[in-house]
């Protein structure tokens, strides 16, 4: 028997039937092997009958000290987070925002005059401008546009673009 | 704390509480430590409660958590006894007393705990979860993320050093 800690498995009953039989007649036929396999029983004899704390005894007295502790303690929060955790979503966030941005940029100038007004905000706007504009309390609306953008042939569009620049 | 959340956490103390610390008793040596790293699996286990699975699976969870904080504990007491064996051996040099190199000696194997403890953590985690806790093989691989063979051959080794160090100590 070359590999040793079958000895072990034996004792433990870890080896099953039909290859432990075998094995027990392979360990009672050598001397050696039966000194080993008893060396085995009697390390594991000593280390089931040493001493041990009576656990069982301090239960109660450990739960106590666990709840106090438990309660003593804050609730848990979140750990604050290092800059190694945040530089990686700055990056991202970051990233993804030079991304949209690039690509808004590129879409209104590849798309020219493709900017349209829903008809209904126009005429909601008209209604509005019609009112005295004395008492009108127009809010600071600023719009960026693309430097080659032009503006569509398109009165309403006009009068939108002409009302934030009123706004201004 | 939660009414329901504080019960079923009672219950799973009290199911597993003794099995924990006979454990990590015999990993660590000492009482006071195995409380200490019972307790703090425990309020990791009270954290983790609500999302944890409510099973079997805790028990073998608890265990590798005090395996685990017994393993830094191990390496905590490996640096110390560097530490020790480094003040002594400096004080030899210094007074050349000879007396002193034999504390660490008598310190050595006298009785099963302390031979056990001078066995290798990897193998002796393995013994005791054998031994103490009573899993199989199939367990302690699952356990420990290693496999039953591995297993098997570590049951082994930590026997045979466990026997090598009683032999040395003549328990």
């Amino acid at each position: 028997m070359k590999d040793r800690s079958i000895l072990s498995a034996l004792y433990d009953g870890e080896i099953h039937p039909p290859f432990r039989d075998r094995c027990q007649e392979v360990v009672a036929a050598s001397q050696q092997l039966e000194t080993e396999y008893k060396e085995i029983e009697r390390i594991s004899t000593l280390l089931a009958h040493g001493k041990e704390p009576d656990f069982e005894a301090g239960k109660a007295k450990a739960l106590h000290t666990l709840l106090t502790k438990i309660e003593e303690r804050e609730p848990v929060r979140s750990k604050p987070r290092g800059l190694w955790l945040s530089w990686p979503m700055a990056a991202a966030a970051a990233l993804i925002l030079t991304t949209g941005a690039l690509t808004a940029g590129w879409g209104l100038k590849s798309s020219g005059m493709e900017l349209s007004f829903n008809s209904n905000s126009a005429l909601k706007t008209q209604d509005y401008l019609a009112q005295d504009p004395q008492s009108l309390e127009v809010p600071e609306i600023r719009v960026s546009v693309p430097r080659k953008f032009t503006l569509p042939d398109n009165s309403q569009g006009q009068l939108l673009l002409s009302s934030f620049e009123g706004g201004q | 704390m939660n009414v329901g959340k504080n019960e079923y956490f009672t219950q799973v103390f009290d199911a597993h509480y003794t099995l924990l610390m006979r454990v990590v008793y015999r990993i660590t040596g000492r009482e006071d430590v195995a409380e200490e790293i019972v307790q703090e699996a425990f309020i990791k286990y009270y954290e983790r409660v609500d999302i944890l699975p409510r099973d079997e699976g805790v028990k073998y969870w608890l265990l590798r958590v005090v395996r685990n904080l017994a393993l830094n504990y191990e390496k905590r007491r490996g640096r110390e006894r560097k530490a020790v064996e480094k003040f002594f051996h400096e004080t030899r040099t210094v007074s050349t007393h000879e007396g002193e190199s034999s504390l660490l000696k008598q310190v050595a194997v006298e009785e099963v705990q302390a031979a056990l403890l001078e066995v290798p953590y990897n193998l002796r985690i393995v013994l005791i979860l054998k031994e103490y806790a009573g899993f199989n093989y199939q367990e302690i691989a699952q356990m420990l993320g290693i496999t039953e063979g591995n297993v098997k051959v570590r049951v082994h080794r930590a026997r045979t050093q466990l026997g090598q160090h009683l032999n040395k100590g003549e328990v």
